[in-house]
């Protein structure tokens, strides 16, 4: 495992473990009982913790140093984490809200803020503060625990809904994710076809593998739908839980490998000039793919898939038009959304708010992004000021691009501390959400007067 | 030295990050520099004071900062739909916000006048921070106390204020970090921080 790789598993650690700090703190603000409770229990977790991640300090710290780490010490680091993790386990089964701040990654946690706090939208907020937290939390307690969510959420088809918020609401957007993942069943079913068609003629295949190949079916469906509508923020998301999950429940035997599900995806995503997001995010996908080929390796679970390769092939082409279809071409994540995103990653660097961009801006990450792939064709105006809306997704695929570039330095800086103290994740979580959340909201407000004002 | 236009446009797109004043979202360049101020828009959100904390007497010689911290606020957050403004009561006083994020190089400072206006109809628009240090970075306040006898509606992303740059000449490498710190001094005029 790669020195990089090592670093950045426990940096994404050291970020749940200041998240969950965070979300403690707001607990202890609302004095009842059950919340002290939960409150002191995972303080004494989180305690146990850091004692735990204390003693691969040294490792971490020889990483930083460019020292060669012993597979010993590697081997002892990955226990230590799964050991951590499963902590982290325990502590969702105490409160099914949980996963709602301190496990799930930091784009998921400000998408819910921004609808928590209403802001720019007044009759539907409750319903959809409701709805896409159910959306979000369904999606990330099953990638995290693979248990199904209970939601107590009433059911009603959301296309009556859509036409109204779509014209009054300026965050209608996460409804629209409601409305396209909502049909789970009928996207499990499309991947279930594509799959039997293909894989179904192959009579030589066994058992386990066929079980396999359609887990990697269905999951590539969520990923290829979450790339297209909310780029690759949320895709690495979804990847991260399930990275999670497989190296704390090691009893799932047929859950596809990363690597697996990464190579099939990226390869997709090249054939369709995406090069430049596959190029620009592949490095942050490798350290994933690494700890969970490492996990799997140590813990003798590995499957071969590659006889099979051309039919998977295949399928994920199918999905991704058929994906294509579902989704509106207006929310489609394209490669020029990618662009706008690293313009945005330039301002986070400064501090800014990355609720528009300029023309200059944009074309200077537009050569950046490789232009002859991505076709981006930006309106050429004189003004250097004139600035454009970005979109949420756009926001967040910059929020996220930022975070990936700053975690390294955070964990240099906690390791220089004899003690854990993540302070320097805390204040940049803090930080990022808060623009990003701005950013977010503005944006949609600079959307709503740029219409107005013609 | 305060900037004029010329100036004021040279520091908007400055290439250096250091010198450049970063104002965003700019939703109308074209319409908000003035010859020698940029117009701030009115956000979404507002804080109505509505006294102090009950339970514990106002000592008002206390610090402000004690008695901020005692205020008891209620937030108010509209819509950014046009057709449903704010309204600001007669003798009321509010706290707005900008819709602009603002990040000033370290040689510069500004200050917040409301706008002719506005003023003219009762509505007076004061920064409540005063002067705005170097270095600073963030959504600008507005303190709005309507002084007309009728409730006056705000809309979200109304011009409602501008800020004016003054070049200061530093005198240390101390960087200012909040309100009143740092060392600096204004070239012209008798502003000093």
């Amino acid at each position: 495992m790669s020195n990089i790789a090592l670093r950045k598993i426990f940096a994404m650690l050291v970020e749940k473990l200041a998240r969950l700090e965070i979300f403690l703190e707001d607990k202890k603000e609302t004095y009842d009982r059950p919340n002290l409770k939960f409150v002191i229990s995972c303080e004494e977790s989180l305690k146990e913790i850091k004692q735990d991640l204390l003693t691969i300090y040294p490792v971490l710290a020889k990483t930083f140093e460019g020292k060669v780490v012993s597979a010993e010490e590697t081997q002892k680091a990955l226990e230590v984490y799964k050991k951590c993790l499963d902590k982290f386990l325990e502590l969702h089964s105490l409160s099914s809200h949980l996963p709602l701040n301190p496990i799930a990654s930091e784009t998921y946690i400000f998408l819910s803020d921004v609808l928590k706090i209403k802001k720019t939208f007044k009759e539907f907020d409750s319903r959809i503060v409701l709805l896409t937290q159910d959306f979000l939390t369904r999606n990330t307690h099953q990638c995290y625990t693979n248990l199904p969510f209970v939601s107590d959420i009433e059911k009603k088809p959301m296309a009556l809904y859509l036409p109204i918020i779509e014209n009054s609401n300026p965050l209608y957007w996460p409804i629209l994710v409601k409305n396209i993942f909502g049909n789970i069943d009928s996207l499990k079913a499309s991947a279930k076809k594509h799959y039997e068609e293909l894989i179904g003629q192959k009579a030589s295949l066994g058992q386990e593998k066929r079980k396999i190949l359609e887990k990697i079916a269905l999951q590539l469906t969520y990923d290829i739908y979450s790339m297209k509508l909310l780029g690759p923020a949320y895709y690495y998301l979804f990847v991260e839980a399930g990275v999670f999950r497989s190296i704390a429940e090691t009893r799932i035997r047929y859950q596809p490998t990363l690597a697996a599900r990464e190579q099939i995806l990226f390869s997709e995503l090249e054939r369709q000039n995406f090069a430049a997001i596959a190029e620009s995010t592949h490095k942050w996908f490798i350290t994933l793919s690494e700890l969970s080929d490492e996990m799997h390796s140590t813990l003798g679970f590995k499957v071969d898939f590659s006889d099979v390769q051309p039919a998977m092939d295949e399928i994920v082409a199918r999905l991704t038009r058929e994906a294509e279809s579902v989704i509106p071409e207006k929310y489609l994540f394209k490669c020029s959304d990618f662009c706008v995103s690293l313009a945005g990653f330039e301002r986070l660097k400064k501090g800014i708010l990355v609720a528009s961009s300029t023309i200059e801006e944009l074309n200077k990450s537009k050569k950046q992004c490789k232009e002859a792939l991505c076709e981006v064709n930006f309106t050429e105006k004189t003004e250097k000021l004139q600035e454009l809306p970005n979109t949420p997704q756009q926001i967040i695929n910059a929020g996220w691009i930022y975070s990936e570039y700053v975690y390294d330095d955070l964990l240099r800086e906690v390791l220089k501390s004899p003690q854990l103290d993540y302070t320097p994740f805390i204040k940049h979580i803090k930080n990022n959400d808060t623009l990003l959340l701005n950013s977010v909201e503005k944006s949609r407000i600079f959307e709503i007067l740029m219409k107005k004002e013609g | 030295m305060l900037l004029n236009k010329k100036h004021i446009m040279e520091r908007l797109v400055h290439a250096d990050p250091d010198k450049k004043i970063f104002i965003t979202p700019f939703i109308n360049p074209e319409e908000q520099v003035g010859s020698v101020s940029i117009d701030l828009r009115l956000g979404t959100d507002f804080e109505i004071v509505k006294g102090f904390d009950s339970s514990s007497k106002p000592d008002f010689n206390v610090s402000a900062e004690k008695l901020e911290q005692m205020a008891v606020k209620k937030k108010v957050t509209v819509s950014a739909d046009p057709a449903e403004p704010f309204y600001i009561q007669p003798g009321a006083f509010v706290i707005g916000y900008s819709i602009e994020h603002l990040k000033l190089p370290s040689d510069l400072l500004a200050k917040i006048a409301g706008r002719n206006s506005w003023g003219k109809i009762g509505l007076f628009v004061n920064s409540t921070a005063g002067l705005i240090t170097p270095d600073f970075s963030g959504t600008l306040t507005f303190g709005l106390k309507n002084m007309s006898p009728e409730a006056l509606p705000l809309y979200p992303g109304v011009r409602i204020a501008q800020i004016y740059f003054h070049q200061t000449r530093n005198s240390g490498s101390v960087k200012t970090e909040d309100a009143g710190a740092g060392t600096c001094e204004v070239i012209s005029g008798n502003i000093e921080c």
